[in-house]
C-alpha cells in the first residue's frame, strides 16, 4: 500500500509539472489549431465529407500525444540527475523501482491528459461535421493508443539511462516515426533476404517491439467498414504491449540499479 | 561592413536565383503520364523541389488506392491509373449512355470500374506467407486486411475528393488526379467536375485525356435526345463537345506511339490511354454525324483510320 501511495505521489509530481510546463500546453494548442484547421478547409463546397477530417485529426491526435510523451520521458531521469533532486528522493524510503514506476506512471497519466483533451476537440469536431464518432473502434483506438504510450514512455526511459538526454530523445522519435516503416519492411526485405537476414529479421520482428501494431487508427477512419476487434485480439494486444513494457522496465530498473549516484 | 555586404549580396543573389525558379518545368515523378514529361526541365533547383511535389502527390495517389478499398493496402502496380482515370472513356460514355436509355433520371446504378489492383497482394501478407506467426496474424486484424483473392471492397469514391484536391495542389501536372478526381466530382451535384478539368486544362494543355473529359462532361449537361432533332442549347453543347474530342484525339494522335500497344518500347503509353484515344475519336466521329456535319465526320474516319476499324462491324 506504502509502495502504491508511492508511486501515486510521484506520478501525481511528474503530471503537476507536466501541466505547469508551458510545452504540455503549446502540444495541445498547436495540435487543437491544427484541427481546427482541417475542419475549416472546404472542398468543392461538399458537405459531409468527414473522413480526410477523422484521418486527419486522428493522426494529430496520436502523433502530438507520442510528441509529448517522449519529451516527457525521456527528460524525467536526466534532469533529476541533473539538478541533483533525485538524492532526496532517494533518501526517503522509496525504492528505485518504486521510483520508476512512479515515473511512467506520471509520464501516461500526462499521455491520458493530452489524449483526453484531443478526444473532446475529435468528438466535437466530427459532430459538428454530421459524422459519426464510432464509439467501439474510436474507444478501442483509444485504449490501445495508451498501451502504446506505454510502451514508448518506458522505451524512452531505457534510452534515457543508456545515452544522453539528446540521445535519448533522438533514438525515440526515431523509433516512434519508422515504427510504421519498419513492420512494413520487413516483410519486404524477408522475400530478399538470405538465410542469417532472414533469422536476423525474424529476431528483429520479435526483440523490437511493434507500436504499428497498436494503431487502430487506418480502421477507426473507415468506420462504416470494419466492426470493433474481438475481446481475444484485444487481449492479445493488451498482453503484448504489457509483456514488452514490463521487459523494458526491468531493463529500465537494472540499468538504473547499476547507475552511481 | 563586410558581414552587411554579404548579406545584401546574398539577398540579391537569392533574388536573382528565385526568379530562375520554376517548380512547374519539373516533368518527374512516377505518377506522370506521357504528356506531362513533354517539357524538358529546366533548372536543378526546380527539379528538386518538383520531385518533392510529386512524391507528394505519389502519396496521396496510394491513399486514395486505399480509401478506395475501406483501407485495406494493396500493393501498388506503379503502371496502374488511379480509380477513377482508368478506361475514362468507357466508364464515363457508357455512364452517358445508360443515362439517355433512362432519360436522364439520375438514378442509374453506379457503375463498378475494373479496379487496377485487382489479383494484387496485400501490404500485409496472407497467414501463409508471413514470416512473422502470430505477430502476423495481430497485424491482418489490426489493420484493415482482405484475402487478397477475394474480391475487392469498393468505398463511395466521394470520400476521396479532399486527395484529388489535395494531390493536385501539390503538383498541378498530375493528370491522373484531374481525371479521377473529375469522374468521381461529375457524380455530385453542381459544376464542380467541369471547374475541376479546366483547371488541369490550365495547367496542362496538352493532356488530351482532359480534353475528353471535358467532352464527356459536356455530353451529360445535355438532354438531347439520342436521335432527332437538336435544339440550339443542345447543339451548342454538342459542337463544343465535338471541338473537346477532335482535340483529344489530335494531341493523342501525336503523343501515342506507332503502334499505340503498351510494352517495353514505349513505357508511357498504357492502355488505358490508347483506349481513352479511341474513344475520343469515335466521339468526334459519332458528334459529327449528329450534328449532321458529314464531311467531318468523313475527314475524321479517314485522319482516325490509324488507329484500327474503331467501330465493330455492322
Amino acid at each position: 500500500m506504502d509502495r502504491l501511495r508511492a508511486i501515486a505521489v510521484i506520478a501525481k509530481g511528474v503530471l503537476l509539472e507536466a501541466i505547469r510546463r508551458k510545452d504540455v500546453y503549446a502540444i495541445v494548442l498547436i495540435c487543437c489549431g491544427l484541427i481546427g484547421l482541417t475542419m475549416t478547409v472546404d472542398f468543392f463546397d461538399i458537405e459531409g465529407l468527414t473522413k480526410f477530417y477523422r484521418e486527419i485529426a486522428l493522426k494529430l491526435m496520436d502523433t502530438f500525444t507520442a510528441v509529448a510523451v517522449i519529451l516527457l520521458a525521456s527528460r524525467q531521469l536526466p534532469r533529476e540527475f541533473e539538478q541533483r533532486t533525485i538524492y532526496p528522493l532517494l533518501a526517503r524510503p522509496i525504492g528505485r523501482l518504486t521510483f520508476l514506476l512512479g515515473k511512467i506512471a506520471g509520464v501516461c497519466a500526462a499521455a491520458g491528459f493530452c489524449l483526453g483533451l484531443f478526444m473532446a476537440i475529435f468528438i466535437a469536431g466530427i459532430t459538428a461535421l454530421g459524422g459519426g464518432v464510432g464509439w467501439p473502434l474510436f474507444l478501442q483506438h483509444v485504449f490501445l493508443q495508451m498501451l502504446q504510450m506505454l510502451l514508448l514512455a518506458t522505451a524512452c526511459f531505457v534510452l534515457s539511462l543508456l545515452c544522453s538526454r539528446d540521445a535519448a530523445l533522438a533514438l525515440a522519435f526515431l523509433f516512434y516515426f519508422t515504427a510504421s516503416l519498419f513492420s512494413g519492411l520487413t516483410v519486404i526485405l524477408y522475400d530478399f533476404a538470405g538465410p542469417a537476414g532472414r533469422a536476423g529479421l525474424w529476431l528483429l520482428t520479435y526483440a523490437v517491439p511493434q507500436l504499428d501494431l497498436l494503431d487502430l487508427s487506418e480502421k477507426a477512419v473507415h468506420i462504416e467498414i470494419w466492426p470493433p476487434l474481438g475481446w481475444g485480439t484485444m487481449a492479445a494486444l493488451a498482453a503484448y504491449a504489457l509483456a514488452y513494457s514490463l521487459a523494458l522496465l526491468a531493463i529500465a530498473h537494472a540499468l538504473f540499479r547499476r547507475r552511481p549516484l | 561592413m563586410a558581414q552587411v555586404g554579404l548579406w545584401v549580396a546574398g539577398w540579391l543573389a537569392a533574388g536573382v536565383l528565385s526568379s530562375q525558379v520554376d517548380p512547374r518545368h519539373y516533368e518527374g515523378g512516377r505518377s506522370r503520364d506521357e504528356q506531362a514529361r513533354a517539357r524538358r526541365n529546366r533548372s536543378a533547383l526546380a527539379a528538386m523541389m518538383g520531385e518533392f511535389r510529386t512524391s507528394v502527390s505519389d502519396m496521396l495517389f496510394i491513399k486514395t488506392e486505399r480509401y478506395m478499398h475501406g483501407g485495406v493496402a494493396y500493393r501498388h502496380d506503379a503502371a496502374a491509373p488511379a480509380h477513377g482515370a482508368q478506361d475514362l472513356a468507357a466508364e464515363m460514355a457508357e455512364e452517358a449512355a445508360h443515362e439517355d436509355e433512362h432519360g436522364h433520371d439520375g438514378h442509374g446504378e453506379e457503375h463498378d470500374f475494373v479496379c487496377g489492383s485487382q489479383g494484387a497482394e496485400t501490404v500485409v501478407p496472407r497467414a501463409e506467407k508471413d514470416f512473422r506467426g502470430w505477430i502476423g496474424d495481430l497485424y491482418r486484424e489490426v489493420k484493415p486486411w482482405r484475402d487478397p483473392s477475394k474480391p475487392h471492397l469498393h468505398t463511395d469514391g466521394r470520400e476521396l475528393l479532399p486527395w484529388f484536391r489535395l494531390m493536385t495542389l501539390s503538383d498541378p501536372h498530375y493528370v491522373q488526379g484531374y481525371l479521377a478526381g473529375g469522374f468521381w466530382l461529375q457524380k455530385q451535384e453542381g459544376d464542380a467536375a467541369m471547374e475541376f478539368i479546366e483547371e488541369g486544362l490550365r495547367n496542362n494543355p496538352d493532356a488530351f485525356q482532359l480534353y475528353f473529359s471535358r467532352g464527356l462532361l459536356r455530353m451529360k449537361r445535355s438532354r438531347a435526345p439520342a436521335a432527332g432533332p437538336l435544339e440550339e442549347a443542345d447543339r451548342l453543347l454538342f459542337s463544343a463537345a465535338r471541338e473537346d474530342f477532335l482535340r483529344a484525339a489530335e494531341l493523342g494522335l501525336a503523343q501515342r506511339p506507332r503502334d499505340g500497344q503498351e510494352d517495353a518500347s514505349s513505357p508511357d503509353w498504357r492502355t488505358y490511354q490508347e483506349n481513352d484515344l479511341q474513344a475520343a475519336c469515335r466521339m468526334a466521329i459519332l458528334l459529327s454525324e449528329r450534328l449532321g456535319d458529314s464531311r467531318t465526320a468523313e475527314r475524321c474516319r479517314a485522319r482516325f483510320a490509324v488507329l484500327g476499324p474503331l467501330f465493330p462491324p455492322e
